[in-house]
């Protein structure tokens, strides 16, 4: 495959990672095309793009989700290229189909391999063969067989979607007795969510690390892993902070990882970007799944690596070969990320729709902030309430985590819940510090048992009602331009 | 000067704030602390306690739309990082609503000194019939008077204190039947 220059992409996509795609394109001199839907019309990445174009109303499914929408503005605006982000069509073959059938380059891997990791039976199936450990588990099952399948593995199991991915699609079944119940329950959800009712059994164990691989591939035959990822920090199987390189993970295991990862890559046909999901005990790995995308989390590998993945993604989707090999690739100091949500951690994570007040976003050496967070930003329930990723880089895993607590302890984010007071009492947990933690660390830690210092609750609580009793009522509910309040203000005092 | 109960999580604090704009004297658990308060931005404060500084997030929350004065307000704030859950009742009339539960459970109520400090005058004698919000006791604090009320309607069983003692934050002065 001869290189080619890309010259316009499309990135079809919103948010933060919209906004580091085109950050991407425009520092290789590429034109970047955004597009929205009617709720992101004034979307920071809608600005930051050279183009932009409308895909449809707020729901996903008639803008984000419509591959026909999409594939019309990359079109439109004469675009070579297609980039998908994370989520939405990120990993649905049918768009990377649509783009090779309007001649569009599409950022990421082949249409077959899409289809392979998106089967997650076939892709333990493929990388068994490769032999690659994985769980104890089955490939897809019917209801006939589920019964003595299920005591062949074990309880407790789990019970995931063929099609599903990025943590969903999982159901958790203790006894025999709940399985006809849990399989029902697991099929419904798999066709609503993903268009397939197809499932297979997992062993599950409880509290092992998970840790991902990123890996590299060229349509030349080349491809190598860039280290790990620890995301063993996660509730409802949702990622709340990552690091890399894993507390856990030496170099033999890192080492004998990444061959493994790289082994996978190469059973599916994978090229482009990926990264491979391992569950880890102790020094034992067992393959989960193939991530077929840029992940969330892509920006600590970016930090220890000195690696751009999303201009390294558009360069091999060009065609270009991978500029270095394996024995390049050296890991510097340590990096975390801390993804920011619109939830409110005391009530269990629920999301929150609602209007962004205020934003101060941190800053200083090694602080990284990927997002599209501005003052006034609506957040709604059409889509993920990821608000920002706060990337913290330090030479080593302490300085990383004390530069991360500055940065959390400095950002401000008012007019609805967030969770910042998570992540800034998780930094301080002893057994976050001694990077001692597994897969049920949230479930088992959060929320803190008792409130700290309640005097200096109290004097907070109670100097916050004094002012509010001694404001003058003039200035209280008046919506007012800053300066004309700051001069109301000086007026009064 | 203003006197507030709060109540964080079990646990009621007494706290009383003097003072004009943004330097203000609070006394909390019976100490005594010098405090400054910045609004960085709406909802999100620079809390200086005898110069440290804590950050202070006001959490938005369905149930409270905003806390008109005077009101029992309930809020939910991110203090150093931390969610703290806590309850404010305004003056003499939030003490009383605090109060009367107690009294109607044990059928009395005890008055407790807010703050440490000097009692400057008794209002009320034993055996009289006082009323909810009726100053019982007259005491000086950080260099300022304020009424002690009482928090219920019955008769004054006992005064515990005397003009010109001194009195320790969180004393009982006054028993109410």
């Amino acid at each position: 495959m001869a290189p080619r220059r890309l010259r316009k992409v499309l990135v079809a996509n919103r948010g933060e990672i919209a906004l580091r795609i085109i950050r991407a394109c425009r520092a290789c001199g590429i034109e970047a095309v955004a597009v929205y839907s009617d709720a992101d019309r004034s979307s920071p990445h809608v600005c930051a793009a050279a183009e932009a174009r409308r895909l449809g109303p707020a729901p996903a499914a008639e803008s984000y989700l419509n591959i026909p929408a999409v594939i019309e503005a990359a079109r439109a605006a004469g675009a070579d290229a297609l980039h998908p982000g994370y989520g939405f069509l990120a990993e649905n073959p049918d768009l990377a189909r649509a783009c090779a059938g309007a001649g569009i380059v599409f950022v990421g891997p082949p249409v077959e391999a899409l289809a392979r990791c998106g089967d997650k039976a076939e892709a333990r199936r493929a990388v068994q063969a490769a032999g690659i450990p994985i769980l104890p588990g089955t490939d897809v099952v019917d209801d006939e067989e589920v019964g003595a399948a299920a005591a062949r593995i074990g309880f407790p199991l789990l019970i995931k979607a063929a099609g599903g991915g990025g943590g969903r699609g999982i159901h958790r079944v203790g006894r025999p007795e709940d399985l006809p119940g849990a399989l029902e329950l697991a099929r419904g959800e798999a066709r609503s969510a993903f268009g397939d009712a197809r499932v297979y059994l997992e062993r599950w164990v409880e509290d092992l690390r998970h840790i991902e691989v990123q890996i590299l591939a060229d349509a030349h035959g080349h491809a190598v892993h860039l280290g790990e990822r620890e995301c063993s920090i996660q509730r409802r199987h949702q990622k709340l902070l990552e690091e890399a390189p894993s507390p856990a993970v030496g170099p033999d295991l890192r080492a004998a990882m990444g061959r493994a990862a790289v082994a996978a890559a190469r059973a599916v046909g994978y090229r482009n970007a990926g990264t491979v999901e391992f569950l880890v005990d102790g020094t034992q790995f067992y393959f989960l799944e193939i991530n077929a995308r840029l992940q969330v989390e892509h920006p600590i590998t970016e930090l220890v690596t000195g690696i751009d993945l999303v201009h390294l993604q558009l360069e091999i989707a060009a065609g270009a070969p991978l500029p270095f090999r394996q024995e390049d690739v050296t890991l510097r100091g340590h990096a975390i990320e801390c993804r920011i949500s619109a939830e409110d951690p005391a009530q269990l994570f629920l999301p929150w729709a609602g209007r962004v007040a205020e934003v101060v976003l941190p800053g200083g050496p090694g602080v990284r902030v990927d997002g599209a967070l501005v003052p006034g930003l609506e957040v709604t329930r059409h889509y993920d309430p990821l608000l920002a990723k706060v990337i913290a880089w330090g030479n080593s895993r302490p300085e990383t985590i004390a530069r991360m607590g500055q940065a959390l302890s400095e950002m401000i984010v008012t007019g609805l819940p967030t969770t910042i007071p998570f992540h800034r009492w998780l930094l301080r947990h002893p057994l976050f510090a001694a990077g001692r933690y597994g897969t049920r660390f949230v479930d088992t830690e959060w929320p803190p048992g008792t409130q700290p210092a309640p005097d200096l609750a109290a004097l907070a609580a109670a100097v916050l009602a004094y002012r509010e009793d001694r404001r003058p009522a003039i200035l209280g509910a008046q919506p007012a331009g800053n300066w004309t309040a700051a001069a109301r203000r000086d007026a009064v005092s | 000067m203003t006197a507030y109960l709060t109540r964080v999580g079990r646990e009621e604090v007494d706290v009383v704030v003097a003072g004009d704009g943004d330097e203000l004297r609070v006394s909390v658990g019976g100490r005594e602390r010098h405090v400054r308060l910045f609004e960085i931005v709406p909802g999100w404060f620079a809390l200086i306690v005898d110069g440290v500084v804590h950050d202070v997030g006001v959490v938005p929350d369905h149930e409270t739309p905003s806390g008109a004065p005077g009101t029992h307000r309930r809020r939910t704030l991110v203090i150093d990082g931390h969610i703290q859950d806590v309850e404010v009742l305004r003056g003499a009339g939030g003490r009383a609503a605090a109060r009367a539960a107690a009294i109607a459970e044990k059928g009395g109520a005890q008055v407790r000194a807010p703050m440490p400090g000097v009692v400057v005058a008794i209002r009320a004698a034993e055996g009289d019939d006082v009323d909810v919000g009726q100053p019982l006791i007259v005491m000086e604090a950080m260099k300022m008077q304020m009424d002690v009320r009482s928090p219920a309607r019955g008769t004054v069983r006992r005064v515990h204190v005397a003009a010109g003692g001194e009195i320790a934050g969180g004393q009982v002065l006054v028993t109410i039947e």
